[in-house]
């Protein structure tokens, strides 16, 4: 064909001849050269381009789509790499949902929760247990420890046990004091020593966040207040003990009396003390523990002067006489299980609701 | 999906105070914001969620299967909680502070690692601080991380903006936007995982799948966000 370039296309100058002579034919306005020229090219790289593919909007789509997830699996990436531990997650089906269906719903109706027991482990209870003592403020340690010795050292220079050595200043031989001091005063100090401890323990728990905190533990509030108050009490209990049996080695001033009467009618009044002020701690507040001591340890003392009535603050000479030390540590077991078995929940009625629980935030 | 159907909380007193009524909700997996007014009830419905107040009436469906019966231990193994105040008048460090609330949970050793979770929340330069000496910002951010000693499915935050400053709050929304990630993709454990935050004003937004409005103690509108991010 005249005008083609070898290559199956005919030049821009035969067709633009053509399209001049057709023109002239039928009278129309003959285009310029130069624009018939760059329809000639446009046409020869059409016929030369890939076809248009079908897909094409769907196709990027999907590319814009898996290009956003990457970069969103890149940020995530980047975030767990910042974060302080690795989650294993395992990877499910996202189930088709319909409102109120779909995954399976777990629906407990309130009411007799107060009836449900987390299940025991004694290996989390150590864990709380070392968490509180561990964590315990060494200056309240200080003044519990503090009271004990400082109430001993008064109760025997009262009774006067022994005579002033000259040889210390105003003739207060302050070892001597605590060596021949009678750990039988102690039974006189557990009122104290047993409030300060439960008071202490409730101390962080009076409806502040700390205590929203500490609520989300596993453990009851009851149980943990339960094990506070126990490590709070560490202290006059083990030198209560400790010095008990130095005094059994010693021979003063308990000659004549087996070792377990002598921790049984030492400790029974702390244990009573706690027990009975945590109980009514967790029912009525600190205001609670505190009245309801003081109404108790008021009793044992007016009973401590009185003859023929079981005294809980007189350390027995005889097995026969610890009558109301042994009641004293049964009513301690029997409130300490009770403690322990609470739940702070309250029930439909609306009863036992413990406080720094269902306070208004 | 947590679901609460018909729940009432009333708050004893001269007058009683009815902070929830008749709230019925289904929260899906993913970030949820609880938007209103003050005393419009956020709070309580953040605090029934939580388990730290038990409603009057109704009932709270969560969906995890052992959760059967409410068993507190293995729910609130699941739940980090961060409440609105700041604590006040404890004279633990920072660092002191979150082993003692890792012992209180229980938390079996070395399943949570406190350095790091100090360093995510870029608590490095306070963690000898006691918490008493904390800056309200220091604090919120305090706050976040004790939240996540354990690895919360149902993470609750109650006002976390709340005097963080960006970089706290950058923070913030990229732990947010993973749950929000998660819920999307299906990269979940068993029963989804939720974060759900109340916030007065509009700084979580753009992480948000969900805005719950409440009004007197009511759900007004639910918005639930389907684009993707």
């Amino acid at each position: 064909m005249a005008g083609d370039d070898g290559l199956g296309l005919r030049s821009h100058r035969s067709i633009y001849e053509e399209i001049c002579q057709g023109a002239r034919l039928d009278g129309e306005k003959v285009p310029s050269e130069n624009r018939v020229e760059a329809v000639v090219d446009l046409l020869s790289e059409v016929e030369t381009a890939c076809p248009v593919p079908t897909n094409l909007v769907s196709s990027l789509i999907c590319a814009l789509e898996e290009a956003q997830t990457k970069a969103d699996r890149r940020t995530h990436e980047v975030v767990r790499a910042s974060s302080a531990h690795v989650m294993e997650m395992t990877s499910i089906d996202i189930p088709q949902q319909t409102a109120g269906e779909g995954l399976q719903e777990t629906v407990v109706e309130t009411g007799y929760r107060d009836s449900i027991r987390p299940s025991i482990e004694t290996g989390s209870l150590l864990r709380v247990v070392w968490a509180e003592a561990r964590f315990m403020p060494l200056t309240f340690v200080l003044v519990e420890s503090l009271v004990l010795i400082a109430g001993l050292l008064v109760n025997r220079y009262v009774t006067g046990f022994s005579r002033p050595d000259a040889s210390w200043p105003f003739g207060l031989n302050i070892w001597s004091y605590v060596m021949t001091a009678s750990l039988d005063a102690s039974t006189l100090l557990a009122p104290l020593l047993g409030l300060m401890a439960v008071m202490f323990s409730l101390a962080s728990s009076n409806g502040s966040s700390w205590a929203d905190l500490e609520e989300m533990s596993v453990w009851p509030r009851s149980v943990r207040l339960l094990v506070r108050t126990l490590v709070t009490s560490l202290v006059p209990l083990l030198g209560t003990v400790g010095l008990s049996i130095v005094d059994v080695v010693s021979g003063y001033p308990v000659t004549g009396r087996s070792v377990l009467l002598l921790l049984v009618a030492r400790t029974a009044p702390l244990f009573l003390t706690v027990s009975w002020a945590l109980f009514w701690a967790l029912r009525f507040g600190w205001i609670g523990a505190m009245t309801s001591t003081s109404v108790l340890w008021l009793a044992q003392f007016a009973a401590a002067s009185g003859r023929g009535i079981p005294r809980l603050l007189i350390v027995p000479k005889t097995p026969g006489e610890a009558a109301s030390q042994y009641v004293a540590i049964g009513i301690s077991l029997g409130l300490l299980a009770w403690i322990a078995g609470r739940q702070p929940y309250r029930s439909r009625t609306g009863g036992g609701l413990m406080k720094g629980i269902g306070g208004r935030p | 999906m947590i679901i609460l159907e018909d729940v009432n909380v009333t708050y004893p007193g001269r007058p009683a105070i009815q902070a929830l009524r008749g709230v019925n909700l289904k929260i899906p997996p993913g970030v949820t914001l609880v938007k209103g007014r003050s005393g419009a009830g956020k709070s309580t419905l953040l605090r029934v969620l939580a388990t730290l107040i038990i409603p009057d009436s109704g009932k709270v469906g969560y969906p995890w299967d052992d959760a059967w019966s409410w068993d507190r231990r293995s729910l609130r193994a699941r739940i980090g909680y961060v409440p609105e105040k700041g604590v006040a008048g404890i004279s633990l460090t920072v660092e002191d502070s979150l082993h003692y609330l890792a012992g209180t949970r229980a938390l079996p050793p070395g399943t949570v690692q406190i350095s790091r979770l100090v360093q995510r929340w870029q608590l490095d330069a306070f963690k000898h601080e006691k918490l008493d000496r904390l800056s309200a910002g220091e604090m919120r951010r305090w706050l976040l991380a004790q939240s996540q000693l354990v690895e919360p499915d149902l993470w609750i935050l109650d006002e976390p903006c709340k005097d963080l400053d960006i970089s706290g709050l950058s923070i913030l929304k990229a732990e947010l936007m993973e749950y929000s990630w998660k819920s999307r993709h299906g990269e979940w454990r068993m029963g989804g995982r939720y974060a759900i935050a109340s916030c007065h004003d509009d700084r979580l937004d753009d992480v948000a799948d969900t805005v719950i409005y409440l009004e007197q103690g009511s759900p007004s509108a639910i918005l639930c966000s389907s684009a993707p991010r």
